[in-house]
C-alpha cells in the first residue's frame, strides 16, 4: 500500500491504515504463522513482526477466546526480574538458546501455551521467541501493592511505553496492570492508556473490579496457605472430593468476569528439595521436619499435578497457570520453580513427569483423595475428563489398582469427551483384598495414540 | 363381573349438577373435528372426531380391584381429584410413604413414639376409586381410542362391561383401544378405576417419590377424551423445529387398524394466530398393509419463519391428514441447548439466562385450597402468565411430577422455558429405587410422547436428588434418542449422561438440622463467590452448565409460620416470639437477597427459586408464598423483594454487614447484571435511609452494562454520625425505563464507635 503524505516541518503525524489481507493464515499457539510489516518513508523505514489473530476474553461466558473460538490457557508463571537475584542467573537471561529452551521446548513438553509474565517485562527478545513460539502472554507491570508517592503521570507515561514496546506481538494477549494490588488509581492509568491499543487487548487489574466490560480477574487460589497461621486451616487434599473447584480470591473484587487461575497452591520448593520459606509449615506437617530433598520433591510433583488435575476439571477459569515456572533459587527464597539444573534447563524429573500429564490438553482427573481404601469393598472412582482442543477425544479410560507395583484391579471403558468439552466417567472399582500401600491409577489413551494421560492418587488398602 | 343397574343419563346429568351446584353438566361431551383441541378445526370431512369426556363422573370406591361397584353414589370432577367428590369420602390421599417417615423422623416432626406406631402405607379403608360416565358418540368411525391423558395410581378401563386394559403409568396418558366394545348407535357405560393411593398398583411400577409429601391424593388429572377415525389413524406427530435453515422436521407414526389400504398424507404448517397457511408439504400416496403401522418422516422448510421465545412465543400449527383421520399439534420453532465449554443456556443460538421459579403440582394436589385450581384455566393463566411477568421470570421447573396437558399449552403460549421434571426423588445410593427399569424405559417413553412438540419444553429431568446409576446408564440412553430436538436430559446428582446435559444444584446455604447450630449467616456472602456448592455425593463432579434451581430452606406457610425445616432458622434469625408479619418480610429480604447474589456472580446458567406452588397445611415441609391462594395473591413482601431481584438487570449490593460505625469511611460494591441483548446504560444511585425514609446519604455514577454482560461498580461513603436504623438503597435507572429502576436494598444500623 502506498500512501502519499505531507507533514509539516518539525512536526509529527499519525497515519493510519488498513491493509486487506484476504486468506491471511492466521497465527495460534499450534501455528504461531508470522507475517512483518515493512514501512518505509522513503528516507527512513522500519519493520516490525505481527499475527493475524483475536484474543479476547468474554464475561458473558467466562471464558477466553482465540480468533473467535473458547480457548483454554494452560501454563506458569515466569518471574524474571525474581531469577535476576538468582545467583546461577548470570548471562543465562540473555542466552538466545537457553531462552528459547525455556520458552519453546519445555512449554511444549509440558502443553503449556501460556504464561504470566509476572511482576516485571522481559528482554524483547524473549517476547520475539514467545511469538514464534505460539505463546499467549499475559504481561504484567512490575507493580504489586501501590506506592502513594508514585506520580500517576509518571505511571501513565511508563505503561504507555510499555504498551508502544510491545503492541505487535501476538505473544501479548492481554495486558496486566499489577499483581495482588488494590488501588482505584490503577483504573484510572488503564482507563488512560487502553485506547493506545489498536488490538483492544483486555487488562487485568489485579484485585480491583474489571476496568472493562470483558476484562478478566486473576485468582490466587492458594488452598494450602492455612499452615502459614498457627490457626489457619490446615487443608486436607481429601477436601477436594466435595469441593467444586470455586473461585477464590472474590471479596476485593466482587465480579462475574471471566477469571484466570494464575497462581495456586503454596507448595514451592528449592531445587535441592528443600521447602521455601513459605512453605516450611506445610511439609513438615505433610512429610515431617526431616524429609529428604527427594521426598519433598515427590510430594510437591504429586500435588501439583492433582490440584491442577482438579482445577482444570471444573471449567471455572478460563486459564489454569501454576505458579512459578521461574524464579530465584536461595535460601531466603519464598517461591520456588520447576528445576533441578536452571544452567542446563534441567526440570525436576517428578516435576516434569507430574506437569507434562497434569496439563496435557486431554486433561484426566481421579476425584479421589482418601488416605485409605478399605479391602475388598466396590468403589466408585469418577473420573472426569477434560478436553481442550476442538476435536472430540475418544479412546480408553483405564482405571487400576496397584500393590507393591502390581496391578491388581484393572477396569477399562470406551469414552469420548466432545469438542471443549467435559465429561466425567464413573468406575465401580473392586477393591483387592491385599493390604497395603497402593496407586489408584485413571489412565487415558486416545484411539490411534501412544501417548497416555495419566491421573495417580497414592492411598493405603487396609 | 357382575352385571350393574342400566344409569339414564339424562337423570344422571340431573344428579350431577345438583351435586356439584352447578347447571353445566348438562352439556355432558363436547366435540371437536382434528386431534388436538389447541389444533382448530379445519381437518378433512373425514377427520377424527374427538369427544371430550371431561365434566362431572360418578365416582364409588372398594377395596377389590376386580368388582365393578354397583353404584356409584358420589359425583366428582374429571379432570380432578378424587377429594373434590360429593359427597366427599373419608381419608382420601391417607397415606404415608416410608420416605416421608424419614423426613418426619430427621426433622422431629412426630416424636420417636409415635413414628414407631406408624406403619407405612395406607392409612385409608379402601384400594380404588370407580368412576363411571354414560356417553354418547355422533358418527360411527372404523377406529375408537380412548386417552385418559394422566390419572394416578394406575388406571384400568371398562366399556360396556368389557375390560379394555390397564394402564399403570401415573404420569402419562393412557391410550385405550375401545373399538370392539363401542355401542355406535346408543349409550356408552364408561367405567375408569383407579388406584386410591401408591400401593393399589404393583410395587414394580413408579408412583413417585416425594419425602416431603404427607398425603398421596388420587385422581384423574388430566382430561379423559374419545378419538373416532376411520383407518388409517394417526398415532403420534412428531415436530423438530431447526432454525438453520428455517425448517421442521415431521415425523408421523401411521396405523392401518383395518385391511390394507391406500391414502394420502398431506401436512400443512398454519400461524396458530390467524390460521395463515406458511407452508405445505407435497401429498404423499402411500399405502399399509392389514394391521401394519409405520412412521413417514420429513422435512417441510420453513423460510423466515418467525422465531418462538419467551419475549415473542410465536406459534405454528401442523395439521396432518390421512383422510380417514387427521391430528393437529402445536410448535415453535426454537433451538435450547446448554453448552458444556461455555456452561451456558442458548436459545436460538444466542446465549439466554433462565430467571424463574418451581411448581411442584403434585404437592399443590395435597393442599386443602387446591379444589379444581389447577384445572381453572383463568387461573392457571394468571399463575403460569400474569405473575411470572410481573416478576421477571421465563423459567420453571416442573417439580417431581407432571402436569396436565394444559399447563403445557399455556407455557407455550406465555413463553416459558420448562424443566419437565419425572417424578422421582430418591435420594442416595441408589437404594431408593425399587421400581422396574423396563417400566422406567416405557413411561420416560410415554412421557416425551406426551410433551415433546411443545416449545416451552426445554429439558427433560429425569430425576430430582437422585443418586442412582441407572437412569445415566440405561434409561436416558435407551430414550434420548425419541426426541426429534434432541433436547438436554438433567439427571440430578447423576453424572450428566450427554456431552452437553446440564447439571443441577440446590445450594441451601440456611440449612440447618434440628438441634444443630445456623452456621451461616448473610455476611459469608460477602466474600462467596456464587459458585456451584458440593454435591450430596463427593463423587460426583462435573463441569457442566449448572442448573441452580433449589436455594434458600426459609419456606414459611401462608400466614407466616415455619415449617418443620425451616422453624430452627427462623429461631436463631428472629427468635420464637416473631409474629408471622416479621418472618414474612424477612423470608421475602433473605431470598431477595439470595437471588441477587446467585445471579450477580454469574455461576450459573439459571436461577430458579424454590418454591412458586407448593402445598400450604399444618406440618407441610416445604411452602409457597402466595397470601391467597384461590385470587392469586403473593405475599407482598416476596413479591416486592423478588421482582426486584429477578429483574433482567440485575442489582447486588455485596454488603450483609448490620451495623456501620458512625463516622466510619466504607466502600460499598455494587455489582450488576444484563441477561438481555442490549447495552443497558442509566445511573446508579446508592443512597442511605434513615426510619423516615429521608436521604441522608447519597451516590451516584452511570453505569453502562454490554449485552449478556457483568459490572462491578464501587462507591466511597463516609458514615453519617447519627446513630440509628438505617436502608441502604441501590437503585439502577435504566436510559429510556428510568420509572422502573432495579432496586437492592440492605437493613443496617449506623452505631458509635465503642470506647
Amino acid at each position: 500500500m502506498k500512501e502519499q503524505v505531507q507533514i509539516g516541518a518539525g512536526s509529527q503525524k499519525t497515519v493510519l491504515q488498513r491493509i486487506p489481507m484476504p486468506g491471511a493464515r492466521l497465527w495460534t499457539p499450534d501455528h504461531p504463522n508470522l507475517y512483518t510489516l515493512e514501512t518505509s518513508t522513503g528516507s527512513d523505514n522500519v519493520r516490525t513482526r505481527f499475527g493475524m489473530r483475536e484474543f479476547r476474553f468474554d464475561t458473558a461466558t467466562k471464558r477466553a477466546y482465540l480468533n473467535g473460538r473458547v480457548f483454554f490457557l494452560r501454563g506458569s508463571n515466569i518471574t524474571f526480574h525474581r531469577f535476576l537475584e538468582d545467583p546461577k542467573s548470570q548471562g543465562l537471561p540473555w542466552d538466545k538458546t537457553w531462552v528459547r529452551k525455556l520458552l519453546v521446548e519445555i512449554p511444549r513438553r509440558l502443553h503449556w501455551n501460556s504464561f504470566r509474565i509476572c511482576i516485571g517485562p522481559v528482554p524483547e527478545f524473549w517476547m520475539d521467541i514467545a511469538d514464534e513460539a505460539g505463546l499467549i502472554l499475559q504481561y504484567e507491570f512490575p507493580v504489586w501493592g501501590y506506592r502513594e508517592a508514585w506520580s500517576t503521570q509518571e505511571m501513565i507515561t511508563e505503561y504507555k511505553e510499555w504498551m508502544q514496546d510491545n503492541w505487535n506481538h501476538p505473544s501479548v494477549g492481554w495486558w496486566d496492570a499489577c499483581n495482588e494490588t488494590h488501588a482505584d488509581v490503577l483504573a484510572e492509568i488503564i482507563h488512560a492508556v487502553r485506547p493506545l491499543d489498536l488490538s483492544n487487548r483486555a487488562w487485568d487489574n489485579g484485585y480491583n473490579p474489571p476496568e472493562a466490560p470483558d476484562d478478566p480477574v486473576e485468582d490466587h487460589n492458594y488452598l494450602l496457605i492455612g499452615d502459614l497461621a498457627p490457626t489457619g486451616h490446615h487443608f486436607d487434599v481429601a477436601e477436594l472430593e466435595g469441593s467444586t473447584g470455586a473461585k477464590g480470591t472474590n471479596s476485593p473484587h466482587p465480579t462475574g468476569h471471566a477469571a484466570v487461575l494464575n497462581e495456586y497452591d503454596w507448595i514451592w520448593v528449592n531445587r535441592d528439595g528443600s521447602p521455601t520459606v513459605l512453605s516450611i509449615p506445610l511439609f513438615r506437617r505433610l512429610v515431617g521436619p526431616n524429609a529428604s530433598g527427594r521426598e519433598v520433591i515427590d510430594l510437591a510433583a504429586y500435588l501439583w499435578a492433582g490440584l491442577t488435575e482438579y482445577w482444570r476439571a471444573h471449567r471455572n477459569y478460563a486459564g489454569v497457570l501454576c505458579f512459578t515456572y521461574l524464579t530465584a533459587c536461595h535460601r531466603d527464597a519464598y517461591t520456588g520453580d520447576f528445576f533441578q539444573d536452571i544452567e542446563k534447563l534441567k526440570l525436576q524429573p517428578e516435576f516434569e513427569e507430574a506437569l507434562s500429564n497434569a496439563f496435557n490438553p486431554l486433561g484426566v482427573y481421579l476425584n479421589f483423595w482418601q488416605p485409605k481404601l478399605a479391602a475388598g469393598v466396590n468403589r466408585p472412582m469418577a473420573v472426569s475428563l477434560v478436553n481442550d482442543e476442538y476435536e472430540a477425544a475418544r479412546g480408553k479410560l483405564v482405571v487400576s489398582v496397584a500393590v507393591n507395583d502390581k496391578t491388581l484391579v484393572r477396569r477399562e471403558m470406551d469414552v469420548e469427551v466432545g469438542p471443549l468439552g467435559q465429561q466425567t466417567y464413573i468406575v465401580n472399582l473392586p477393591i483387592p483384598s491385599e493390604k497395603g500401600p497402593c496407586v489408584v491409577k485413571a489412565t487415558m489413551r486416545r484411539t490411534g495414540a501412544t501417548e497416555e494421560v495419566v491421573s495417580r492418587r497414592k492411598s493405603v488398602i487396609e | 363381573m357382575h352385571k350393574r343397574r342400566p344409569i339414564a343419563r339424562r337423570r344422571f346429568l340431573q344428579e350431577s349438577a345438583a351435586l356439584l351446584g352447578t347447571s353445566s353438566l348438562l352439556t355432558e361431551t363436547s366435540i371437536s373435528r382434528n386431534g388436538d383441541s389447541t389444533g382448530g378445526s379445519n381437518a378433512a370431512p373425514q377427520g377424527r372426531l374427538t369427544v371430550s369426556l371431561d365434566g362431572a363422573w360418578r365416582i364409588a370406591d372398594s377395596i377389590s380391584a376386580d368388582e365393578v361397584p354397583q353404584s356409584f353414589e358420589h359425583v366428582g370432577a374429571v379432570p380432578g381429584m378424587a377429594n373434590l367428590a360429593t359427597p366427599p369420602f373419608p381419608d382420601v390421599g391417607a397415606f404415608i410413604s416410608s420416605e416421608n417417615i424419614l423426613d418426619r423422623r430427621a426433622f422431629k416432626v412426630q416424636p420417636e413414639s409415635e413414628l414407631a406406631k406408624i406403619v407405612p402405607g395406607p392409612q385409608q379403608k379402601r384400594s380404588y376409586f370407580w368412576y363411571q360416565k354414560t356417553f354418547r358418540v355422533p358418527a360411527k368411525r372404523e377406529v375408537a381410542i380412548l386417552k385418559i391423558n394422566k390419572a394416578q395410581f394406575g388406571t384400568a378401563v371398562w366399556l360396556n362391561g368389557k375390560k379394555i386394559g390397564d394402564h399403570y403409568s401415573c404420569f402419562t396418558a393412557g391410550y385405550f383401544n375401545v373399538t370392539d366394545a363401542m355401542n355406535w348407535e346408543g349409550d356408552n357405560d364408561l367405567v375408569v378405576r383407579i388406584g386410591a393411593h401408591p400401593a393399589a398398583v404393583p410395587s414394580w411400577v413408579p408412583t413417585g417419590i416425594d419425602f416431603e409429601k404427607n398425603r398421596w391424593t388420587p385422581g384423574i388429572y388430566d382430561s379423559v377424551s374419545l378419538h373416532l377415525s376411520h383407518n388409517p389413524v394417526i398415532e403420534t406427530l412428531r415436530v423438530a423445529p431447526r432454525i438453520d435453515p428455517s425448517e421442521i422436521v415431521v415425523q408421523t407414526k401411521i396405523k392401518n387398524y383395518g385391511g390394507a389400504c391406500s391414502f394420502i398424507l398431506t401436512r400443512q404448517v398454519k400461524e396458530w394466530k390467524g390460521r395463515h397457511l406458511v407452508a405445505e408439504s407435497k401429498p404423499q400416496s402411500l399405502s399399509l398393509a392389514g394391521g401394519e403401522e409405520r412412521t413417514f418422516t420429513e422435512t417441510v422448510p420453513l423460510p423466515g419463519a418467525k422465531l418462538w421465545s419467551p419475549e415473542n412465543p410465536f406459534l405454528y400449527s401442523l395439521e396432518a391428514s390421512t383422510g380417514g383421520d387427521s391430528f393437529s399439534t402445536r410448535f415453535g420453532v426454537r433451538e435450547f441447548r446448554f453448552d458444556t465449554p461455555t456452561k451456558r443456556a442458548y436459545l436460538n443460538g444466542k446465549i439466554y439466562f433462565m430467571r424463574g421459579s418451581n411448581v411442584t403440582l403434585h404437592r399443590f394436589f395435597d393442599d386443602p385450597q387446591c379444589r379444581s385450581l389447577p384445572w381453572d384455566e383463568p387461573w392457571l393463566r394468571k399463575l403460569l402468565i400474569d405473575i411470572p411477568k410481573r416478576m421477571n421470570w421465563n423459567s420453571f421447573r416442573f417439580c417431581i411430577g407432571p402436569v396436565p396437558d394444559k399447563w403445557l399449552d399455556i407455557a407455550d403460549e406465555a413463553g416459558l422455558l420448562i424443566q419437565n421434571e419425572y417424578f422421582v426423588w430418591t435420594l442416595g445410593e441408589n437404594q431408593q429405587l425399587k421400581w422396574s427399569k423396563e417400566e422406567l424405559i416405557r413411561e420416560y417413553k410415554e412421557w416425551m410422547r406426551d410433551n415433546w412438540n411443545h416449545p416451552s419444553v426445554v429439558i427433560w429431568d429425569a430425576t430430582n436428588e437422585t443418586l442412582a446409576d441407572v437412569f445415566g446408564d440405561e434409561i436416558i440412553p435407551a430414550v434420548r434418542s425419541m426426541d426429534l430436538s434432541n433436547r438436554p436430559w438433567e439427571n440430578s446428582w447423576n453424572v450428566p449422561d450427554g456431552p452437553d446435559d446440564p447439571a443441577e444444584c440446590h445450594p441451601y446455604l440456611f440449612a440447618v438440622s434440628p438441634g444443630q447450630p445456623l452456621s451461616f449467616q448473610m455476611t459469608d456472602l460477602e466474600k462467596m463467590n456464587g459458585s456451584e456448592t458440593p454435591t450430596y455425593s463427593g463423587v460426583l463432579t462435573t463441569a457442566h452448565a449448572r442448573i441452580l434451581n433449589e436455594y434458600g430452606w426459609l419456606w414459611l406457610t401462608r400466614d407466616g409460620v415455619p415449617t418443620p425445616v425451616s422453624k430452627p432458622v427462623y429461631d436463631k434469625l428472629l427468635g420464637p416470639d416473631a409474629t408471622p408479619e416479621q418472618r414474612l418480610e424477612l423470608n421475602a429480604y433473605l431470598l431477595g437477597g439470595l437471588t441477587e447474589f446467585w445471579r450477580a456472580h454469574r455461576s450459573f446458567a439459571a436461577v430458579l427459586h424454590f418454591v412458586y406452588l407448593s402445598s400450604n397445611y399444618p406440618g407441610v415441609y416445604t411452602a409457597d408464598h402466595f397470601k391467597d391462594i384461590q385470587r392469586l395473591i403473593l405475599d407482598p413482601h416476596f413479591e416486592d423483594y423478588m421482582r426486584q431481584a429477578f429483574k433482567p438487570l440485575g442489582v447486588y449490593v455485596n454488603f450483609w454487614q448490620p451495623t456501620l460505625v458512625a463516622g466510619s469511611n466504607r466502600r460499598f460494591f455494587v455489582m450488576m447484571i444484563n441477561d438481555e441483548y442490549a447495552e443497558a446504560k442509566g445511573n446508579l444511585v446508592l443512597s442511605l435511609e434513615g426510619e423516615d425514609g429521608k436521604e441522608v446519604l447519597r451516590g451516584e455514577l452511570p453505569f453502562a452494562i454490554p449485552a449478556l454482560g457483568q459490572q462491578t461498580y464501587k462507591l466511597d461513603f463516609v458514615i453519617p454520625g447519627a446513630p440509628g436504623k438505617y436502608l441502604l438503597r441501590a437503585a439502577a435507572s435504566r436510559m429510556g425505563r428510568e420509572q422502573d429502576p432495579t432496586v437492592s436494598r440492605r437493613k443496617l444500623s449506623i452505631i458509635m464507635k465503642s470506647g
